[in-house]
């Protein structure tokens, strides 16, 4: 058997691999956000498969996230941007259901669309409707859909490819962004693809199909020819060799680490194809594979700003007002709904630069000063998690940031900490949260 | 320029992060060190501003052959009737071309001798990705896949030294570029100079990011690396932005914002060689009268209000700009008034130091590549002259390969 086999094989806690709260926080931190005390420990009572079970198939979802979704209609139905993003990001803070949070996230990533050029808040929250109902479904229900999404036809000039006047621009990022990969098709399968796409408009926001517009000669795409329409292309471009190992090597970029190797790339995808592309089914996997539990992996991946503010905000159960939710985010370099290009955010060190490390480190200033806007309260967190003394409040701090293994030099900055208990518990936070460490995920 | 400048020794005192550093008590890792250490470039040394132009700029309608009827035939929407044109034909090789009519700024920059155009600017087989071409334009590289740095990076790597000022500065909302990607320092980016202010009096915080790690991986390390350069340029950029005495009124724009910015930290000797901005919105496949006039615009207002600026500081001597797209668009229009992926555009190149008029020949319909303006001169023939003439860098060694270099500088 080749070993790719076993890299996926199911995790089994051992002495040097156990399952203890550093394991089940690193799980949560790459499945979902920075967990606060009471998530780390339900996941460690839990056991590894149940929580895996338990993420991928998503519990019963909070009431204050519940909340939320009722007044997500009145947010789809304003043209403004912010109330859309803030939204988002509240209900990230808020749900229940962290991996499906990131999955919205991550496919907004990979369908990048902005607003920039759709103009339409409805149309982008309308898009984010049809990802998060499709995100851990069957790859082709996804892409399908998206390839029928107003804000992507508008995004990628679908209303302008037309019978005798085809319009590539959907097609190319089809096979090079969403599908394939560049490398993986012919200039001419792009041209001969577009056509299948002909008369696929929008209008009001809705998806319209205009046969008079539709191209029904032949085409010939990957060597195949015949009279395609834009679904035949969608499944053509997924039984395509190269889609599984791109789609594979995506996800584990997102879950594992950045730059997953050949032989791990090649172990999902075959995953992938055996779970007929569902995308639950692949993570169920992964997430729950010995591969997950490779120390080499642990801090391994940088967090995004959405991941960086979200899990600073869950873990540490602050009541951040959405505005400041959707600036810090902003500023760190994720505008949601805005993507820098069809391309996505790069992710990963393109983080990080000398700027937005500043913001970062600015933030958590903000939020762990005495005047920080009522934001964070140590005082309510102290009396929640009975922390009564220097003792306790400096372990509750170490293990909600970096799961109590401290650096030698940052644990003596915290011991040499004086002053009054909330006042050290503030500076200790601000302390743990700005190391190179809790950048990582 | 052997006197100090005031705002120079403001932040050769108080403003570097060495400061910081060693009142925290630390000894400092080798790359710490480094940055700590950092200082200032010498004051007389040349400097290169570079803006992007995102999305692929449209160089017919840009600089347009309006003699040649293939032209106004091919883009029945969108071309631009010569009575309009801003025409180039008092200089060398401007025959029978115009700037688009909203490029005022720069046709003033043009006739007063400030200003060239270089045509006809490509590579071979032409990459009609936006992001592998503009990877290809980043790394001057055919293969950018192969490649971690860009060319400018290769330049901050030759250039960094012990007790200078960081070579290069991204002033940007946007990410690192690929073209500024070096392997040996972080090239800082700023959205603006204004963006942000740290306090860590008792160095707490510093010292807690600063300290020797154990056991890192070179991830843990680059984000330790990154966090401390962040420290040490925004003290550095503190400083400097006290320094406001800027004459020059800018037009309100995105562009000439950033412009302005890189004009103060110029003339408050930050040091830098490099400059590195953009402007995007060039990928106009639909409706492009309505985007591309006013981005045009932007750019040529911005351009001549940055020079104006340059000359009232008396720096007009010591700054090149050179602007590039990731590729031109398509000869014939598309059927939603916009223009699909091209091939070869036109690069300016602005300063006192410029050889103006326009290079690289007039613009061939007749002989055209997949229904694309022919590249004439590689892109990397025009990074040779900029190295080899402006910076004084060997392009051999920033360049895979041997270019004759174009001769850009007057």
């Amino acid at each position: 058997m080749p070993r790719f086999e076993n890299i996926l094989a199911e995790y089994k806690p051992r002495a040097d691999r156990p399952w203890d709260t550093a394991a089940a926080a690193h799980l949560l931190r790459r499945a979902g956000f920075q967990a606060g005390l009471a998530e780390v420990k339900g996941a460690v009572e839990r056991g590894p498969k149940a929580t895996v079970d338990l993420l991928v198939d998503g519990g019963p979802e909070t009431s204050r996230a519940r909340e939320l979704d009722d007044i997500e209609r009145a947010v789809g139905r304003t043209e403004d941007l912010d109330a859309a993003r803030g939204w988002w990001l509240a209900r990230m803070v808020r749900t229940a259901r962290p991996l499906r949070a990131r999955m919205a996230v991550f496919w907004h990533n990979h369908f990048a669309t902005s607003n920039q050029k759709v103009m339409s808040a409805p149309l982008m929250m309308k898009q984010l409707e049809t990802i998060e109902a499709r995100s851990l479904g069957r790859f082709e229900d996804l892409l399908l859909a998206m390839s029928r999404d107003p804000a992507m036809i508008v995004w990628l000039d679908g209303d302008s490819n037309i019978k005798g006047r085809p319009n590539e621009n959907y097609a190319r990022e089809l096979f090079e962004l969403f599908a394939l990969g560049v490398g993986n098709y012919t200039e001419r399968d792009i041209k001969e693809a577009a056509r299948a796409f002909t008369g696929w408009h929008q209008r009001q926001g809705e998806f319209r199909f205009f046969e008079r517009d539709h191209d029904t000669t032949s085409k010939t795409v990957f060597g195949t020819s015949g009279n395609f329409g834009g679904e035949d292309i969608v499944k053509m471009a997924i039984a395509q060799p190269a889609c599984s190992r791109f789609i594979a090597g995506k996800l584990l970029a997102e879950f594992l680490c950045s730059d997953p190797d050949k032989e791990l790339v090649e172990a999902l995808a075959s995953r992938l194809r055996e779970a007929d592309f569902n995308i639950g089914e692949t993570l169920r996997t992964l997430l729950a594979s010995e591969a997950m539990f490779d120390p080499r992996w642990r801090r391994a991946r940088i967090k995004s700003p959405v991941e960086f503010v979200v899990g600073v905000c869950r873990s540490l159960e602050t009541k951040a007002p959405a505005r400041s939710l959707i600036d810090s985010t902003n500023q760190m370099g994720q505008r949601l709904l805005e993507p820098p290009s069809v391309k996505g955010w790069s992710g990963h060190r393109a983080w990080l630069n000398s700027s937005t490390v500043l913001l970062r480190l600015a933030g958590i200033e903000r939020l762990t000063a005495p005047d920080g806007g009522g934001m964070l309260s140590v005082t309510e967190l102290r009396s929640r998690h009975g922390l009564d003394n220097r003792e306790e409040v400096l372990a509750y701090c170490s293990e909600i940031t970096l799961d109590g293994c401290l650096p030698a030099e940052v644990e003596s900055k915290l011991a040499a900490l004086t002053g009054k208990l909330d006042v050290q518990m503030r500076m200790a936070l601000r302390i743990l949260m700005s190391t190179p460490e809790y950048q990582m995920a | 320029m052997t006197s100090i400048h005031p705002s120079r020794r403001e932040f050769l005192g108080s403003g570097l992060a060495a400061t910081t550093l060693l009142a925290s008590g630390l000894s400092l890792p080798g790359f710490l060190a480094r940055t700590a250490r950092a200082a200032l470039a010498s004051p007389g040394e040349r400097i290169l501003v570079v803006i992007q132009l995102t999305g692929g700029n449209d160089g017919l309608n840009t600089v347009i052959p309006y003699g040649d009827d293939r032209y106004h035939k091919a883009r029945p929407t969108l071309r631009i009737t010569p009575d309009r044109v801003l025409k180039l034909g008092d200089r060398e090789g401007g025959d029978g071309l115009g700037l688009h009519p909203a490029m005022t700024g720069m046709k003033d920059l043009y006739d007063r001798g400030l200003l060239s155009v270089v045509n006809n600017v490509g590579y071979p087989n032409p990459d009609r990705s936006h992001f592998r071409s503009m990877d290809i334009w980043h790394t001057a590289s055919m293969a950018p896949e192969g490649r971690d740095d860009g060319w400018l990076g290769r330049v901050v790597d030759l250039t960094a030294r012990e007790g200078q000022a960081p070579p290069a500065l991204v002033l940007d909302d946007t990410a690192l570029p690929l073209a500024l990607k070096a392997k040996t320092q972080s090239v800082p980016t700023v959205g603006s100079i204004d963006a942000f202010r740290l306090q860590d009096p008792g160095g707490n915080v510093t010292g807690a990011i600063a300290a020797k790690r154990a056991a890192a991986s070179d991830d843990l390390l680059f984000v330790q690396r990154t966090l401390i350069d962040g420290i040490d340029n925004a003290k550095r950029i503190e400083a400097v932005s006290k320094d406001r005495r800027s004459g020059t009124k800018y037009p309100n724009y995105g562009l000439a914002n950033r412009l302005g910015q890189i004009e103060q930290l110029i003339s408050a000797g930050f040091g830098a060689r490099i400059y590195y901005t953009s402007l995007g919105g060039f990928d106009t496949h639909s409706k492009q009268g309505l985007t591309h006039e006013p981005l045009l615009r932007e750019l040529s207002d911005s351009l001549a209000a940055f020079m104006a600026g340059l000359k009232e500081r008396g720096l007009e001597d010591r700054v090149m700009v050179l602007t590039y797209s990731e590729f031109g668009r398509r000869v014939k229009e598309n059927g939603s008034q916009g223009t699909d992926h091209g091939a070869a555009a036109p690069m300016f190149i602005a300063g006192a130091g410029c050889k103006p008029g326009v290079l690289g020949g007039g613009i061939d319909l007749a002989d055209l590549d997949e229904g694309d303006v022919k590249h004439r001169i590689d892109f990397r023939r025009v990074y040779a002259g900029v190295l080899g003439s402006w910076l004084a860098i060997d392009p051999g060694r920033v360049l895979e390969g041997r270019f004759e270099p174009v001769g850009v500088v007057g």
